[in-house]
């Protein structure tokens, strides 16, 4: 399971939190608490769904913790650090730059579903919305990155 | 290029470089280590205060299978016997071994020769360090441990143990019945029935702190040679042995 799944995890949270250092923190608990629940996952198969859920889950309460210890009531945009551009390219950090800023749902239906490959109902059972929902986040976030990225143009 | 394919190739190519941490299955397995640990904290702690719960019980249980009522009272806890602190003990004391018989205490001498029967419901101290040197005490009470009214005292008895002899030199029974009178001394003396029971008795008179006064007059172990000369007459230490142990063979049920 750590073989398999654990850098995929890690670049995957890495891309919702923008921290690879905290993604690695978030994917080792959801190692820990996979194997702390062991005794309740029926089939081995649904095991990386609970990981990956899991992680997820950590992840959105570290993004949530992150904010109300600076006060605010929205995300901040990211702000592409150094390193972000040389690795991405430049356009490449536009558009994780863009990704960043937008809202923490169409982020993670986003990265979810271009970077890890899932479908919309995985989407949906891991996030625990519903099928439609989204669909809509999806379709209302690739609109919002559009039109960030003409505007970096 | 379509945005989905400009953000997939731009995800891709800033997540896919991401390298792991080699440590991080180390690092997993120390924090399973930690987690489990502190998982299992709170049940090592309810089972110490379980464990903890279960040992009073028992020597609660234990100290009540040993003859009930009986309080073993330390020296000091004796000198201010309104809040005793009990120590029941099955284990013989100051060669008087103690047992339970029934709904009585018994106590019987180290050579038996001599047992004291009474009720369970009274109380047994052992005052004997308090004592003249080498005697060993004991003092029976009825009052209720844990008091704090000595008035509610009821001293049924007291007696001393001659270790040279190992026989009962002085003993005495005493009612509560304390009028108004000031002076500690023997008002009244006789015999009743208690429980079925003769019993010879004597009463002292102290309004302020009838027990700690008996009780301190007891160890001196002088006026109540006095009183016991006063009270029965007997003027020389033959007599008084003479008549304590006529009190004795009013209570003691068994042997001697």
């Amino acid at each position: 399971m750590y073989r398999e799944h654990y850098a995929g995890l890690v670049r995957t949270v890495s891309l919702l939190i923008g921290d690879v250092a905290e993604a690695e923190d978030i994917v080792q608990e959801a190692h820990v608490r996979l194997y702390r629940s062991w005794g309740r996952i029926r089939e081995p198969a649904a095991a990386h769904g609970y990981l990956r859920a899991t992680a997820l889950n950590l992840a959105r309460s570290r993004l949530r913790k992150v904010i109300r210890g600076r006060g605010r009531h929205e995300e901040p945009a990211h702000v592409p650090a150094p390193d972000d551009a040389a690795i991405a390219g430049e356009a490449g950090a536009s558009v994780i730059s863009a990704l960043r800023g937008l809202a923490r749902r169409q982020r993670e239906c986003l990265v979810l579903r271009y970077y890890a490959g899932m479908s919309d109902s995985q989407i949906a059972a891991d996030l625990g919305v519903s099928l439609g929902s989204v669909k809509r986040h999806i379709h209302r976030g690739l609109e919002k990155l559009e039109g960030r990225l003409e505007r970096y143009r | 290029m379509k945005t989905e394919e400009k953000l997939r190739s731009a995800m891709h190519a800033f997540a896919d470089s991401i390298r792991p941490d080699p440590a991080s299955w180390s690092k997993i397995e120390r924090r399973l280590a930690r987690t489990t640990a502190m998982r299992w904290r709170p049940l090592v702690t309810a089972s110490l205060a379980a464990a903890a719960i279960v040992a009073l019980i028992t020597i609660r249980f234990v100290g009540d299978s040993s003859p009930r009522g009986l309080e073993l009272v330390s020296p000091t806890t004796t000198a201010t016997p309104a809040s005793p602190s009990p120590s029941p003990s099955p284990e013989p004391t100051n060669g008087v071994v103690v047992r339970r018989d029934g709904a009585d205490n018994v106590l019987t001498s180290p050579d038996g020769e001599w047992t004291l029967r009474f009720p369970s419901s009274w109380h047994l101290m052992d005052e004997s360090p308090s004592s003249p040197a080498g005697t060993a005490s004991w003092f029976i009470s009825t009052y209720e441990m844990g008091s704090t009214d000595v008035t509610d005292a009821d001293i049924l008895m007291s007696f001393s143990i001659d270790p040279n002899s190992e026989r009962i030199a002085t003993a005495i029974l005493l009612e509560q019945s304390c009028p108004k009178e000031a002076a500690l001394d023997v008002r009244e003396c006789g015999r009743r029935t208690i429980d079925g029971k003769s019993w010879a008795y004597v009463v002292f008179y102290n309004e302020a702190d009838p027990v700690l006064r008996i009780r301190a007059y007891l160890a001196a172990g002088t006026r109540l040679y006095r009183s016991d000369t006063q009270m029965f007459g007997a003027t020389n230490h033959a007599d008084r042995l003479q008549l304590v142990e006529e009190i004795i063979a009013s209570f003691v049920i068994e042997g001697g």
